[in-house]
């Protein structure tokens, strides 16, 4: 029997609907996750998170190849998509998967966006920078001064596209990855596996950019955190007013990092889902 | 360096130990192109393949009762492929024999390959072992192999994305929370209720021997199973699954049921990896007749989904948490297997511009009773049905097959419908059924009186009874009838009265039933032979207002009215003929013709009430079945107090034939039989399987062309081999005596072979096999029979409960008698006899028909009677004991118990022998199985009592073996009754103390002894049959 391989079924419920969340949940991220929130909603729905592909950047899929199998598996589930949840650049992933779902079934899917991000390559480079900040144990100075003045040079070279900046980070990455995680002792096989996942990454963040969702975009409902840079908050104009990138913005006193293991936001999106 | 084997990969090594010498665990990838393939490319590119995957080059090595994998060095896997030449046969023919070949464990290579030159193309077949491999394994290898095998056809280097190494792929740990899943699934599970009903008898399965059978459904099939899917909101893998549940529940599984699913456990990036990376989830589900399939499909779903999503958890680490049978050996979770395959790959592709293609050859083993492999193609769905040949005919799975597609359909049409009311049958099954059902036709007759007052009337001076040299008339019978009419009249009987008929067989007797006929009443047949108590309960119960007694005949009791027969006088009657169409007129089809006695298993005996339509029909079928007219002789030789004897009454008396009375010695002694059958020149006979296998001998060289009846009891194949063999007509006849003497007849012919069918529905009788929801059965499953149609009797006299209880209404079959035999359709459309429904056990998880036992025992020449039991043993293990009436040849038992070994299921071979002169009964005649259960143990406590004070661990390989057991089970209370399985041993525990065993006695032992000899006696006993000079080296004879 074949598997969902593009999904992790987080909860099975009696239910014929499921709720999907789109997000790159790698392991140890101080971000909750959606394997947080889902126990939050109740066992009244199945609860699948997509299960990112692995791809490389170099490889350049399209966006509609990237969601492919997740479309698929989905509708050979038969479920009826209750609902569909983005977390950050999972927001543009979450936005598509619902237009395949609403095209698919009698009632389209509540869409709700938690920080949502488009992919751009400010917010690629910003992600990249965080991933350098935790592995600075691992790298020494130089590299790390090394690689992040490569990706500030790229970001002017590559302006706004988004794949060729991906490309080169993934290049850059690989280049310090190998000596820097072999002198932690990692052998081939674990580098290799590191470096996948950086790349698999670095491909959900980028592929994001091949989708336009903004029209569905704004037929959602945002979920913002109190964080600053996150999701819609950065982009606010004039500051403070709701974004009109989405139809509704519910906004909570939760930082980003904490916002998928709120009792409040499981609370909202219950409420959200309610038939 | 090597690792311990995983238990998974330990649990399919161990597999092998119970099936020496089969490659069970044995996958293949073959190709055949059309032309010839270049061996030193094919080398070239298996070795690439080897030297790439890691994983190809793992091998096992069993070292001191542990097993141990290491990976080979890339240079030293040295696979040699084997170049063989056509040798006439197809390919799988050629191919199976290499293909199961067993791998070893002893760090030797576990894939190996030949290229066979057919004469429709070159094929390379490459076997390996499951412990390396897996099917998704076998679709990369030939998609590598291809692409490495045309690089260097040309050349070439490999290609750049082949050139790396692989190593083996992990898979993930397994959570705790996986294990609670599985633990809560099976919570409460047992396994034994997984049997079907169309499984072969006995259960036991000692080979895995395996076969397939592949079916492309019908093209609609896969669009209703996509809409269902869509409908019912589930994966198509779920509704095929769901409805794999209900067809296994209506082969009588469950309702509780487990079903084996094999999942790939490889991960998105791991989806290139090979190796044995599944595992088979068990899946259980229980089936509930009232909900519909849209709720079944509902909870199919997520039972399905909540499996794929704790899939990683070995299905060998649930075991323990089964409650197992005793002896079961093999997979106790689950017997059936379901599989589905969305997108099949398409088996045709080029190889280096030749066109090729992959084809499928099995390794001849079937790890479970069956498995549904489903496969969508572009335009249809296949089933391919793998299925162990010890558990099921290949005709049953083609069945089952064709059941499930007409499932699919039926359930397409309305999911709704609550389950247990869907017909899970195919359209073979309803053509077979519906074709041996169709007996409708007209009555010549309306009653059996006016037959013969037409007979009477047509020919009045032939003779219609001969009784030794006596001559009877039909006018002189007829006369008597009259006079018999006349008395009882006299008497005040009148319609509605039963007149008891205590009389032997002869003329009298024959003009007796007339005359009561005659005058409107019914009768009771009373054998005046029979004890004074019983007739007297009988003519009571019966509220007979009159008994007609025989010559000579004297009649218990006080305050009865008992007149004589009247006389059969020569010359008498030379009056008015009579007049069939008054005669007719005198009694309608639902009137009481007779009231018989049975007697119940338990309880008083009870009166069967028979009507005239129902009589009329039974003699009318025989009559047109048998041909029987004015030149057969009938003889009359089954005591009048059976009801089978009313057609040897009947059938020469309507049909214008002479009836031939025998004496009561000819149905036991054949010179007797023999002489009457010279004298009488007898056409038609008709006798109970006791009576022929004990006039046989003598009879055999007089029976050719004539109508041979044979009914009453079962008829043992051997038996019927040897009667039809006389070159007579035979006929196995069955039918309770509540549907009026027969209800089915089946021809028998000398070439038949095997216990002896009872073929079809006589006339205007409709039958039935009803599963324990009363759901009708198709073909090949077992059930209880149920008849209905003109031969249904009224009921009981005077016990309504009794009546309600067996006799009911069907909404088709109408009005019908539950036989409370099992039964089961052949696939052609005859019936076979089982047994009594209430005689079928389930020993240590096999179920057993103690009948067929019984049957198996009697066809040894030297049985006359076999019963069997079950028993308790002192340990109080439940134990089969045999009694037989046999010759006193002490040899006997010993030859029973090599006969009954070598045609039963070990799970069914009584355990106990005991020589009998006659068996205990009932009042009623009946075996009184409660004694013999009773017998068995005072047999053995007389036998402790003679063995009281022996040294029980004198012998040395028993004290031996104890001390092995002591040793493996780490305890100190082990004793020779000591069963190993019972006190805390597992089979791997098993395993190691074989391997010890092996190497302390110097013996090649199977694990399936240890299984079938738990206790270190029993297993002493095993040692020795192995080396007949004595395991200890001592005579056998010290036993």
């Amino acid at each position: 029997m074949a598997k969902p391989t593009s999904w992790n079924i987080v909860t099975v419920a009696d239910s014929d609907e499921v709720v999907i969340a789109a997000d790159f949940p790698a392991t140890g991220r101080p971000e909750a996750q959606f394997t947080d929130l889902a126990p939050l909603l109740g066992d009244t729905r199945s609860f699948w998170q997509t299960v990112p592909p692995v791809v490389s950047p170099e490889e350049g899929v399209s966006g509609a190849d990237y969601i492919k199998q997740w479309g698929a598996e989905l509708a050979d589930s038969g479920l009826v998509v209750r609902g569909v949840l983005g977390f950050c650049v999972g927001g543009v992933y979450a936005a598509a998967l619902a237009d395949e779902a609403a095209r698919r079934q009698e009632r389209p899917p509540v869409l709700v966006l938690f920080d949502p991000e488009q992919a751009t390559v400010p917010t690629l480079y910003w992600q990249f920078e965080k991933l350098l900040g935790n592995l600075t144990t691992v790298l020494s100075a130089e590299e790390v001064t090394r690689v992040r003045d490569t990706s500030l040079a790229l970001m002017q070279e590559h302006g706004e596209d988004v794949g060729g900046y991906a490309a080169g980070l993934h290049r850059v990455f690989r280049s310090v990855a190998v000596d820097a995680f072999g002198r932690l002792g990692l052998d081939a096989e674990r580098t290799e596996e590191m470096i996948g996942l950086f790349s698999s990454f670095i491909s959900y963040l980028s592929v994001a950019a091949r989708l336009d969702v903004s029209d569905t975009w704004r037929r959602a409902t945002a979920i913002s955190s109190s964080s600053p840079r996150s999701g819609l908050n950065p982009h606010r104009s004039p500051a403070g007013e709701d974004s009109p990138l989405v139809a509704r913005e519910i906004r909570f006193d939760t930082e980003h990092a904490q916002l998928l293991r709120s009792d409040a936001v499981a609370e909202t999106v219950r409420e959200l889902l309610r038939p | 360096m090597r690792r311990p084997a995983t238990r998974k990969e330990e649990a399919l090594w161990l597999l092998e130990k119970f099936v020496p010498g089969t490659g069970v665990n044995n996958l293949s990838v073959v190709f055949q192109v059309d032309g010839e393939l270049e061996p030193a490319a094919v080398q070239e590119a298996l070795d690439h393949l080897l030297a790439r995957h890691a994983v190809l080059r793992t091998v096992f090595d069993a070292d001191g009762g542990a097993l141990w994998a290491r990976t080979l060095e890339p240079g030293r896997a040295g696979l040699v492929l084997e170049e063989t030449g056509p040798r006439g046969g197809s390919v799988a023919e050629e191919l199976r024999p290499f293909i199961a070949e067993p791998f070893r464990q002893d760090g030797s290579l576990l894939v190996r390959a030949r290229l066979l030159a057919h004469a429709d193309g070159d094929v390379l077949c490459v076997a390996v072992h499951h412990s390396v491999f897996d099917g998704m394994s076998a679709q990369l290898f030939l998609g590598e192999f291809t692409a490495l095998y045309e690089a260097f056809v040309s050349g070439n280097r490999a290609p750049a994305a082949l050139r790396d190494e692989v190593p083996a792929w992990r898979e993930p740990e397994p959570g705790e929370a996986a294990a609670a899943y599985w633990r809560g699934q099976l919570a409460g599970f047992r396994a034994d209720a997984l049997g079907l009903a169309n499984e072969r008898q006995g259960g036991a399965v000692t080979t895995l021997d395996g076969d397939e059978v592949t079916v492309r459904l019908a093209p609609g099939v896969k669009e209703t199973v996509a809409r269902l899917a869509r409908d019912l909101r589930a994966p198509e893998a779920v509704v095929l699954l769901a409805a794999y549940y209900l067809l296994l529940a209506a082969h009588g599984a469950g309702p509780d049921l487990t079903v084996g699913s094999p999942v790939s456990l490889r991960d998105r990036g791991a989806q290139g990896a090979l190796g044995y990376h599944i595992n088979v989830l068990t899946l259980r589900l229980a089936v509930d007749a009232a909900e519909s399939f849209r709720d079944l499909v509902a909870r199919a779903r997520k039972v399905f989904l909540g499996g794929m999503t704790h899939a990683g958890y070995p299905v060998d680490e649930l075991l323990g948490t089964v409650e197992r049978p005793d002896a079961a050996w093999r997979n106790l979770l689950f017997r059936h297997v379901f599989n589905y395959a969305p997108l099949a790959a398409p088996a045709e592709f080029t190889l280096d511009g030749q066109p090729a293609v992959q084809l499928t050859v099995e390794n001849g083993s079937s790890k479970f009773d069956l498995e549904f492999f489903v496969t969508a193609h572009p335009d249809a769905l296949t089933v391919r049905a793998a299925y162990c040949t010890e558990v099921f005919e290949r005709a049953d799975v083609e069945l089952m097959v064709g059941r499930y597609e007409e499932l699919l359909l039926t359930l397409g049409a309305d999911p709704d419908r609550p389950v247990g009311g869907v017909p899970v049958w195919c359209e073979r099954d309803r053509r077979a059924v519906a074709a041996a059902n169709a007996t409708e036709r007209a009555v010549p007759w309306p009653t059996v009186a006016a037959a013969v007052a037409r007979a009477v009337a047509e020919d009045p001076d032939a003779v219609a009874v001969e009784d030794g040299e006596r001559r009877v008339t039909r006018r002189e019978l007829w006369a008597a009838a009259e006079a018999g009419r006349a008395l009882l009249a006299e008497a005040g009987v009148g319609p509605g009265d039963v007149v008891a008929l205590a009389g032997r067989r002869g003329a009298e007797t024959a003009a007796a039933v007339l005359g009561v006929w005659l005058a409107g009443a019914a009768y009771l047949p009373v054998d005046p032979d029979h004890p004074e108590q019983r007739i007297a309960y009988q003519l009571t119960d019966s509220d007979a207002k009159v008994v007609l007694a025989g010559p000579g005949v004297t009649v218990p009791g006080e305050g009865r009215k008992v007149l004589e027969m009247p006389g059969v006088a020569a010359g008498a009657g030379s009056g008015a003929l009579p007049d069939p169409a008054a005669v007719a007129a005198l009694a309608g089809p639902g009137d009481l013709a007779y009231l018989i006695y049975t007697s119940g298993s338990t309880g008083r005996p009870k009166g069967t009430l028979v009507g005239h339509g129902a009589l009329a029909n039974l003699v009318a079928h025989f009559a047109d079945e048998l041909a029987a007219g004015p030149d057969d002789t009938t003889l009359w030789l089954t005591t009048f107090s059976f009801d089978i004897s009313a057609l040897e009454l009947w059938l020469p008396l309507v049909t214008g034939g002479r009836l031939a009375v025998a004496p009561d010695e000819a149905r036991t002694g054949g010179a007797v039989l023999r002489d009457l059958l010279e004298r009488h020149r007898v056409t038609v006979v008709q006798a109970t399987p006791t009576t022929w296998r004990l006039v046989l001998p003598e009879v055999a060289g007089r029976l050719a062309g004539l109508r041979v009846l044979s009914g009453g009891e079962p008829l043992p194949g051997a038996l019927a081999a040897q009667l039809a063999a006389t070159g007579c007509e035979l006929r196995n006849v069955y039918g309770p005596t509540e549907t009026t003497v027969w209800s089915t007849a089946g021809r028998v012919g000398p070439g038949d072979g095997g216990r002896a069918g009872v073929g079809t529905p006589i006339a205007n009788t409709r039958v039935f096999v009803a599963g324990p929801d009363g759901r009708d059965l198709p073909p090949g499953v077992r059930g209880e029979l149920c008849i209905a149609g003109a031969g249904v009797a009224a009921g009981y006299h005077g016990r309504p409960e009794l009546t309600a209880e067996r006799f009911g209404t069907h909404p088709v079959h109408g009005r019908h008698y539950r036989t409370g035999d099992l039964a089961r359709w052949l696939p052609e459309g005859t019936l076979e006899i089982l047994g009594r429904l209430d005689r079928q056990i389930k020993l240590r998880g096999n179920r057993i028909e103690l009948g067929e036992v019984e049957a198996v025992l009697l066809e040894h020449p030297d049985v006359r009677a076999a019963a069997v039991v079950v028993a308790e043993d002192p340990a109080g293990e439940p134990l089969l004991a045999a009694f037989v009436v046999a010759s006193e040849r002490p040899e006997a038992v010993d030859e029973l118990w090599a006969h009954a070994r070598g045609a039963l299921p070990p799970s069914a071979v009584p355990q106990e022998y005991a020589v009998v002169d006659a068996f205990p009964t009932t009042g009623n005649d009946k075996v009184d199985y409660p004694a013999l259960t009773r017998e068995v143990a005072r047999r053995r406590s007389a036998a402790a009592a003679d063995t009281a004070g022996a040294d029980v661990s004198g012998d040395p390989v028993v004290a031996r073996l104890t001390g092995l057991w002591r040793e493996a089970l780490g305890r100190e209370d082990v004793t020779e009754d000591t069963n190993f399985f019972a006190a805390g041993g597992h089979s791997l525990l098993g395993a190691t103390l074989v391997m010890k065993l092996e190497g302390a006695f110097g013996v090649k032992l199977k694990l399936t002894d240890l299984f079938d000899n738990p206790r270190p006696a029993a297993f002493a006993r095993r040692l020795r049959d192995l080396a007949p000079r004595g395991a200890d080296g001592e005579s056998p004879a010290s036993e």
